[in-house]
């Protein structure tokens, strides 16, 4: 895969006031979803309503999304399932990060279907459509699947973001043949 | 020594025994409650000092119990470093628990659909985007509201986006969605999850 997508929680013991001090000392302020062990130490101290994290999006050797634009993950998650589901039916979609105003778009590309216009901030990057959204959709069920597992989000929820991931995953099977 | 002196020494030790094991359970509880409400206080107030944790009723029987050797360490509390730009933070803190005090959770009708906007909902907003309440936490891009902006204003003002995106409010099925809205030519972020106010923000930094 030239992707590599992972989730991070943020410790909640651990509040950031400075984003310098965040790089040095990362994993004692993020926490990988997939360390069992760890995420089981801060887990009952996680607020549900607020829960902090970051996405590591990464092609080939390019890094587009790490700690530096940390925020409410659950949130980023669905928004990104939203603006794909959107994406796939108008061509274009868009929505800001949870907390913060990052702008964050899909967006087709000029006579080139195979690949689609992803912006985040002030950065825009050109990516292999289908290679990136089978990524995407499978690092996001992979990551409510955690939050279940954590009895971070109700059964319902669940049931309905995993339906909608799964009727993505359709989708892109049936544009791809 | 006569049958009724053993007797009588028998119900004294009887009696002395089963009300040392009263008292210890009583202790055994009341040492479990205080350490729970530290745990409580420090994820609460991540931001004080130990020193000040120490001055609340609960630090003082926090340390008493530590002093016995019993709980947890006082060490603990150190691991949260206390700069200057703190100094604000803490009072912004005391301030804005005051101001919850008195805050009502409303209830905004859309159609059949209620957007929920409350306590907690609200103080995030505060304590992220509020100057006069801001916690000290830093994202990427942080965005306050003007420092004179008051809090009846906040609540017209999502009151408003929730107005003027009424049509896709009542079409939309995702749990966990955005809306925008446009008030005194400035653009605002509503973030709303599962029914309720989970954000609210200016586009403007």
């Amino acid at each position: 895969m030239k992707f590599t997508i992972k989730s991070y929680l943020k410790n909640p013991y651990k509040n950031i006031n400075n984003m310098n001090v965040i790089e040095k000392k990362l994993s004692q302020f993020f926490i990988n979803i997939d360390d069992h062990f760890e995420v089981q130490k801060i887990k009952k101290y996680i607020d549900q309503d607020y829960i902090d994290g970051y996405i590591f999006l990464q092609y080939k050797d390019e890094v587009i999304l790490d700690f530096h634009m940390y925020d409410l993950i659950d949130q980023l998650w669905s928004y990104i399932i939203n603006i794909m589901e959107k994406y796939l039916s108008e061509g274009y979609a868009s929505s800001y990060f949870p907390d913060q105003p990052i702008k964050i778009f899909i967006s087709n590309v000029k006579n080139n279907n195979a690949v689609i216009e992803l912006g985040i901030g002030d950065k825009k990057f050109v990516l292999p459509k289908n290679e990136l959204f089978i990524a995407i959709l499978e690092s996001a069920m992979h990551f409510f699947s955690k939050l279940i597992e954590l009895s971070l989000i109700s059964i319902e929820q669940y049931t309905l973001m995993s339906k909608r991931i799964q009727n993505l995953q359709c989708l892109i099977n049936t544009n791809k043949e | 020594m006569t049958l009724r002196d053993g007797i009588k020494a028998g119900a004294a030790f009887g009696t002395g025994m089963y009300a040392q094991g009263k008292m210890l359970k009583g202790l055994n509880s009341f040492y479990k409650t205080t350490k729970i409400k530290a745990f409580e206080f420090v994820k609460n107030n991540p931001l004080l000092t130990p020193a000040e944790y120490m001055a609340t009723p609960e630090g003082v029987l926090f340390k008493a119990m530590n002093a016995q050797g019993n709980g947890i360490k006082v060490d603990r509390f150190n691991k949260t470093s206390v700069n200057k730009q703190h100094r604000n933070v803490k009072a912004n803190i005391k301030n804005l628990n005051k101001f919850l005090e008195k805050f009502d959770s409303e209830v905004i009708k859309v159609g059949n659909k209620v957007v929920l906007l409350d306590k907690k909902g609200m103080k995030h907003v505060m304590e992220r985007h509020h100057p006069r309440y801001w916690n000290g936490s830093i994202k990427n891009k942080q965005s306050f509201f003007s420092n004179n902006i008051d809090v009846d204003e906040i609540t017209a003002s999502i009151k408003e986006t929730v107005k003027q995106n009424r049509e896709f409010i009542l079409q939309n099925s995702n749990p966990q969605y955005q809306v925008q809205g446009v008030i005194n030519g400035k653009t605002y972020i509503l973030g709303i999850n599962n029914g309720r106010v989970g954000q609210f923000y200016s586009l403007e930094q």
